[in-house]
């Protein structure tokens, strides 16, 4: 959605909430349509002072849900969006190349994967203030020897981060000989 | 420059993007975050921003995985190509491009 099409949907939102405050607050009897000060506004307000059970019922349910709607919509609208992290590779006076988490996530891994002896390859990477680390779940075969797999993947993954980004990073590898989902179900979103 | 010119320009720029060898595709972000709207359509993965004659373009990418990819080398042919596109299109300065790799596809 672009940025007009949401300053349209906060407005309509903002005018439903007051809307529907309004009546609520007229409906329960918190507000006399003739406090108002707007002859328009009290026109359109006095027949919901005048209701009786059960259209008063209606009218609070009907006013009630969509004060509730209307707000859960404003929220989304106002939460910022989650942005997928991005690590810098370079930058210059003519801009700026990153490459996003999940990018260098699936480099990572198609890096560890072209080490002989690995099936399969699920990492995850976290960046804090020591630097960026890396763990990296292998699958490897049964046939191979896990402790040099081990570091040859490791190497893999260190020489793959310092080429792109030029940065070191600390890895961290973790081999098993079943198939990666039989120790860990990944969620699917 | 108005948004049906921004519109326009961000998809010669996004096939110029796409030509570049070991490009496969544009990638607007998770919420559309670079893309570029106007009347009647929009672009993903390529988002421009113009201002006193100048662009500011941002172009996200999905990158063909091979052992031998190099992203600052690929990136930097994605801006050479978007900014040769841009100067073939538009008079106004291209100030800078930003690349992003979004994604790795084999």
């Amino acid at each position: 959605m672009n940025i007009l099409n949401r300053v349209l949907v906060i407005l309509f939102t903002l005018l439903v909430i007051a809307a529907s405050s309004l009546v609520l607050a007229v409906t329960l009897e918190l507000v006399a349509p003739q406090r108002l000060r707007v002859p328009l506004l009290s026109d359109v307000l006095e027949p919901f002072a005048e209701l009786q059970p059960p259209p008063q019922t209606v009218a609070i349910a009907i006013a009630a849900g969509l004060l509730v709607l209307a707000l859960v919509v404003l929220i989304a609208e106002l939460t910022p969006p989650a942005r997928d992290k991005k690590f810098t590779i370079k930058k210059d006076d003519l801009g700026r190349v990153t490459v996003s988490e999940n990018g260098l996530r699936r480099l990572v891994d198609r890096e560890a994967a072209l080490v002989p002896g690995v099936m399969e390859a699920r990492s995850e990477l976290y960046e804090s203030k020591q630097g960026l680390r890396v763990k990296s779940r292998v699958s490897v075969d049964p046939g191979s020897d896990a402790p040099q797999l081990t570091d040859q993947v490791r190497d893999r993954i260190k020489g793959a981060l310092e080429r792109h980004l030029g940065r070191v990073a600390e890895v961290a590898v973790d081999v098993q000989i079943e198939p990666l989902d039989r120790k860990k179900r990944r969620r699917v979103r | 420059m108005d948004s049906t010119d921004r519109l326009e320009l961000a998809r010669f720029l996004g096939d110029a993007a796409i030509s570049v060898p070991g490009v496969v595709g544009l990638r607007g972000g998770r919420s559309g975050e670079v893309t570029e709207y106007g009347p009647g359509g929009r672009v993903s993965g390529v988002a421009v921003a113009a201002a006193a004659e100048r662009l500011q373009v941002t172009v996200s990418i999905a990158a063909r995985y091979s052992p031998d990819l190099d992203l600052a080398r690929l990136a930097g042919r994605v801006r050479r190509a978007v900014q040769r596109v841009a100067a073939e299109r538009v008079p106004d300065t291209v100030e800078r491009v930003d690349v992003v790799v979004a994604d790795l596809v084999t």
